[in-house]
């Protein structure tokens, strides 16, 4: 297992290097120049300006000596200075990220504890009014568009209902606790700060269940697919034989079997939201990185670009890597197979 | 028991010192295990006859059978096809050569393509080879009628026909170029009891109005013998015993053959018999880590400290009948009293051959 | 858990297994075909009995059917199984999983799928013992064990932690076995336990299934198409075609002096060191009825070479025919056998 484990982290770095390369490439490959947006169109008409802009900004090296220095600085964990904000990149990503860590984890809370025991009750009631429900459900849950269900829930619980609170992660009246880091929720949670945690919290609960629309429909229906499957096998049948009752057999033998491909789904998932949602968090005014990041696409600010990509590459990777590892704690034949 | 030998019988296949190793790989200093496949293997088979190879898993059937008809590349050794080494030959000389030699398959289903109509299937050489369509379409009735395949069932797809209409598909396909030598690759094992039969019984027509070659691969030593004039008994990618079918049934001189035969009721007579049975300890070896020596030894009830040693070598007298043992068994061994004492030789209760799964024993062990 | 000494004795006390006018149906959304149309299976105690047939013949639901495992599709219409004098098809699903695994076990046909990918071997051995009330562990374990030891696993106390994909297929065929035996039971059923396995490991498994009969008592039912196989161990064989007996009894008097004209051709179609090679086998042509197609004839009447006026208007039943033997064969009755035994 030590091995297998070693094998899967040490993959990582190469891939990390090959992810820094191609967005590089691809970000100074887009036929636009921030130059020019930066320094309005009566600026860029001065070349000394401009050249003092592109100095500055080290927009007038080559691209493999650009890369260079972004490697260098790197490494010493300095991602540089994003030209919007003027702000450190690290800095910011402190600043944005953990407000889209605690929805993601929320939101994908919410999904693994509905969809799992929902699919797997749907496979065992296969073909009944239940099962095609829960099937018409999910459907429509991860069909409805993202933004559309968002103002939908502002619109009810918000402006009609009122018990939904306002935008934000938290309530104007509450201070954010002390020394978080940006996680409002969890900090406080583990405080006993329950004013707080309770009112981070219902701030929480509508987007992650936006959020969640899409994932709960797709997970429900890949565990019920694979919990079908699982049944089919003879496995069930001699375990049947040797006098089981069903719940067991569908907890014992069919649960760990029919979670693997699960596993990967929840992973992937989980990954997704966490390269941030643009419209729920603009929607619900989310201070996320879904937000940061559709502000340095726009301005082509390259740093912030690149730091937004190397988070969200080493996101999926650690969360792949995750998933792997269970793999290989659940199904010893990875081990073996896994490369 | 050989078939007539016409006067100018040539020997179509000739196959000498096959050797197939899958492996070893580096791989980051990592050397993967070698898998030894086949080793040495020779052997010749006559124009019109066939010869039954006869192994279980892991014996190496299946590779030889790829490597002859050059679906592998074998490491060494030497095919001859014809006359011709076909081990050697370009891709387009190779593509002809293929011509004369076809295949059959051991799962119908799934050798056949199952978008496809019967029809289409069994032409499907003949278009690869450029057959106008009108040619085609009455060579594909002629060996429809030759297997027993009505018009029908050429319109049909695989699903719905039975799995012997099906495996009589894939024989009609191999013989649609007409090819001298015909590899079957346990042809009858999918195949229901009493459909077994049909088919053996088409496969012994057409040999003998074709005058058909086949290498014919099995574990059923009963059907080997009913369609094969000589048998080659294979265990871990070595022949060890090759010779005319019945003198091999009756007096069997390698122990693998003789466990093999009394594991399966030669005659009706014997069904039933509960006695006389040899029953061979352990799993066979794995053929990633063959034993040292002779590869049986580690199931042989007459190994010596002198198997562990070196190979026995197939019996290079040039006789009819070979065996690679250096201890072979005397003529009448099945039916002698010592088969009796061999009944009950098995892991649980024998602690001398017992035990290592790996099959690998030191010559302490043995003997 | 041993059968207790009263079931020892004459031979004519009550058999263990029971199995009456037995009939198996599609449900109706399926097509409500028949198929298994009324059987009648005896097996005692400490007995092995063969049951032959060729697919689509119903033996492998036959063994299916004992302990109620058949598809939901499925179900029983008539008849009863009575084991140790209780009626299966009666029961109360409690008292059937108590049956199961504990008084009766059973192995499937292919090992590669039969075991649990991600349990290890010594867990799925002793899962019957916790099943039916060993709760130790420890206790269960090492039960697991000495088990794996009584079928011929070598190194028994390492190898209850394998995986599955860890034994080869005799192996593994073998811990099936195993898990089956766990409690002891008085009954195995093993369907097709030898098919897909090297010739010298069915050999093994064979004789190993002999011994189990012998140390425990347990009577076998050996289920499989493969006739000379199936006699090598069996006391009695009972031969299967379209859902129904069509002959039964010892097997030295099935195989030799068959009288039913399906096993004669299916003896006589399996080349012999006594058939002359490379002439052609006496092969029974055609192929066995769809459940669906099946007339009020006799349903082997189309291939059968003895075929009379009254076997295509009404299907034999099953009766003696010569001592201890029976054949559901209107022409055997009659005449008190076939013209001509087996080649």
């Amino acid at each position: 297992m030590l091995r297998y484990a070693t094998r899967r982290i040490l993959s990582l770095i190469p891939v990390l290097f090959g992810v820094t390369v191609i967005m590089f490439v691809v970000s100074h490959a887009v036929p636009s120049d921030p130059t020019a947006l930066f320094l309005g169109p009566r600026a860029s008409d001065d070349p000394v300006l401009v050249a003092a802009f592109r100095h500055r900004w080290g927009l007038d090296e080559s691209l493999i000596v650009q890369y260079g220095d972004y490697m260098r600085n790197l490494v010493h964990g300095d991602l540089g200075a994003s030209i919007f904000t003027h702000q450190t990149v690290i800095s910011d990503l402190r600043r944005y990220f953990p407000a889209t860590i605690e929805l993601s984890l929320f939101a994908i809370l919410i999904s693994m504890v509905v969809s799992i025991p929902l699919g797997i009750l749907a496979a065992v009631k296969r073909g009944t009014k239940f099962d095609a429900t829960v099937r018409f459900v999910t459907l429509a849950g991860s069909s409805l568009p993202v933004f559309w269900l968002a103002l939908l829930m502002l619109q009810i619980f918000y402006l009609k209902i009122g018990i939904a609170p306002g935008p934000g992660r938290l309530s104007t009246t509450v201070t954010p606790p002390s020394g978080s880091g940006g996680f409002y929720a969890i900090t406080s949670f583990f405080r006993g700060d329950w004013p707080v945690f309770f009112d981070a919290l219902s701030h929480l609960i509508m987007p992650a269940l936006v959020l969640a629309s899409w994932s709960i429909g797709v997970i429900t229906r890949v565990t019920r697919n694979s919990m079908l499957a699982v049944l089919r096998q003879d496995y069930m049948r001699t375990a049947r034989a040797k006098g089981a009752r069903e719940t067991y057999l569908v907890v014992r033998h069919g649960l760990p079997n029919a979670i693997l491909p699960v596993l990967t789904l929840v992973g992937l998932a989980f990954a997704d939201l966490m390269a941030g949602a643009v419209t729920t968090e603009t929607i619900f005014a989310w201070p996320g990185i879904g937000l940061y990041s559709y502000q340095a696409a726009t301005s082509l600010d390259f740093p912030a670009i690149m730091g937004v990509a190397l988070v969200v590459a080493l996101t999926y990777l650690l969360t792949n890597l995750i998933v792997d590892l269970m793999y290989g704690v659940i199904d010893p034949r990875t081990r073996l197979y896994g490369r | 028991m050989t078939t007539s030998v016409a006067a100018d019988a040539k020997i179509l296949l000739k196959v000498a010192g096959l050797t197939k190793h899958f492996g070893p790989r580096a791989r980051f200093g990592r050397t993967r295990p070698v898998v030894h496949a086949a080793d040495d293997v020779t052997f010749e088979i006559q124009r019109g006859q066939a010869l039954g190879l006869v192994g279980e898993s892991g014996s190496g059937k299946s590779t030889i059978a790829r490597c002859v008809l050059q679906v592998e590349s074998s490491d060494t050794g030497s095919v001859e096809l014809g006359g011709v080494d076909i081990a050697g030959l370009s891709r387009r000389r190779l593509r002809l050569k293929r011509r004369e030699m076809q295949a059959i398959f051991q799962d119908p289903a799934s050798s056949l393509n199952p978008r496809w109509t019967i029809g289409r299937i069994i032409a499907e050489p003949l278009k690869a080879h450029g057959w106008s369509k009108d040619r085609s379409e009455a060579r594909v009735r002629e060996l429809a009628e030759q297997v027993g395949l009505t018009p029908a069932q050429l319109r049909r797809m695989p699903y719905q026909l039975s799995g012997g209409q099906q495996q009589r598909a894939g024989i009609a396909r191999a013989l649609a170029l007409s090819p001298n030598l015909i590899v079957a690759d346990e042809p009858l094992s999918a195949l229901d009891v009493s459909i077994q039969a049909q088919v053996l019984n088409l496969l012994i027509k057409l040999k003998s109005e074709m005058n058909l070659t086949f290498l014919f691969i099995s574990h059923d030593l009963r059907v080997t013998r009913h369609l094969c004039e000589n048998i080659a008994v294979c265990y871990l990618g070595n022949i060890v015993e090759i010779g005319p079918a019945d003198e091999l049934l009756t007096n069997p001189r390698h122990p693998y053959t003789a466990a093999l035969i009394s594991a399966m009721p030669m005659t009706m007579s014997d069904v039933g018999r509960k006695s006389g049975q040899i029953v061979l300890a352990g799993d066979p070896p794995s053929p990633l880590d063959p034993p040292s020596g002779c590869r049986f030894r580690t199931r042989c009830f007459r190994a010596q400290p002198k198997c562990a040693l070196s190979a026995p070598p197939l019996d290079p007298s040039g006789a009819d009948h070979r065996a690679a043992c250096f201890f072979p068994l005397e003529a009448g061994f099945l039916r002698s009293t010592a088969v009796a004492d061999l009944d009950v030789n098995d892991a649980a209760t024998d602690p001398k051959v017992a035990a290592d799964p790996t099959g690998n024993r030191t010559t302490d062990e043995v003997g | 858990m041993r059968h207790d000494v009263a079931a020892e004795g004459a031979v004519d006390s009550a058999p263990l297994l029971d199995i009456a006018g037995l009939r198996i149906a599609l449900t109706a959304e399926q097509g409500g075909t028949e198929l298994l149309r009324g059987v009648d299976l005896a097996v005692n105690a400490g007995e092995i009995v063969g049951i032959v047939g060729e697919s689509g013949s119903g033996k492998t639901m036959l063994a299916m059917s004992i302990l109620q495992l058949l598809a939901k599709e499925i179900h029983i219409t008539a008849g009863r199984i009575k084991f140790s004098g209780e009626d299966l098809v009666k029961v109360g699903s409690a008292r059937l999983r108590e049956v199961r695994g504990r008084d009766v076990g059973v192995v499937f046909q292919d090992p590669m799928s039969a075991l649990n990918p991600l349990h290890s071997v010594g867990k799925q051995v002793a899962e019957p013992l916790k099943l039916h009330g060993m709760a130790k562990r420890k206790e269960r374990m090492s039960r697991a064990v000495v088990t794996l030891k009584r079928v011929g696993i070598p190194q028994s106390e390492e190898r209850v932690r394998n995986r599955p994909f860890e034994f080869s297929g005799g192996m593994r065929q073998r811990a099936l076995i195993a898990e089956a035996l766990s409690c002891d039971p008085k009954l195995l059923i093993a369907d097709e336990p030898t098919t897909g396995l090297d010739v010298t490991i069915q050999v093994q498994i064979l004789n190993l299934l002999e011994r189990m009969r012998r140390e425990n008592d347990m009577a076998i039912i050996l289920i499989s198409h493969d006739l000379t196989m199936v006699a090598g161990i069996c006391d009695r064989i009972v031969v299967m075609y379209a859902g129904r007996v069509v002959e039964e009894g010892a097997t030295a008097d099935v195989l030799l002096r068959p009288k039913h004209p399906y096993t004669q051709a299916l003896a006589r179609s399996m080349p012999t060191l006594d058939t002359a090679p490379g002439e052609m086998l006496p092969a029974l042509p055609g192929t066995p009825p769809p459940m669906t197609e099946l007339g009020p004839g006799c349903s082997f009447a189309k291939r059968c070479s003895y075929a009379e006026e009254v076997c295509w208007r009404s299907e034999p039943e099953l009766a003696e025919v010569g001592i201890r033997q029976s054949s559901a064969c209107w022409v055997a009755q009659r005449d008190g056998g076939l013209g001509g035994g087996a080649a």
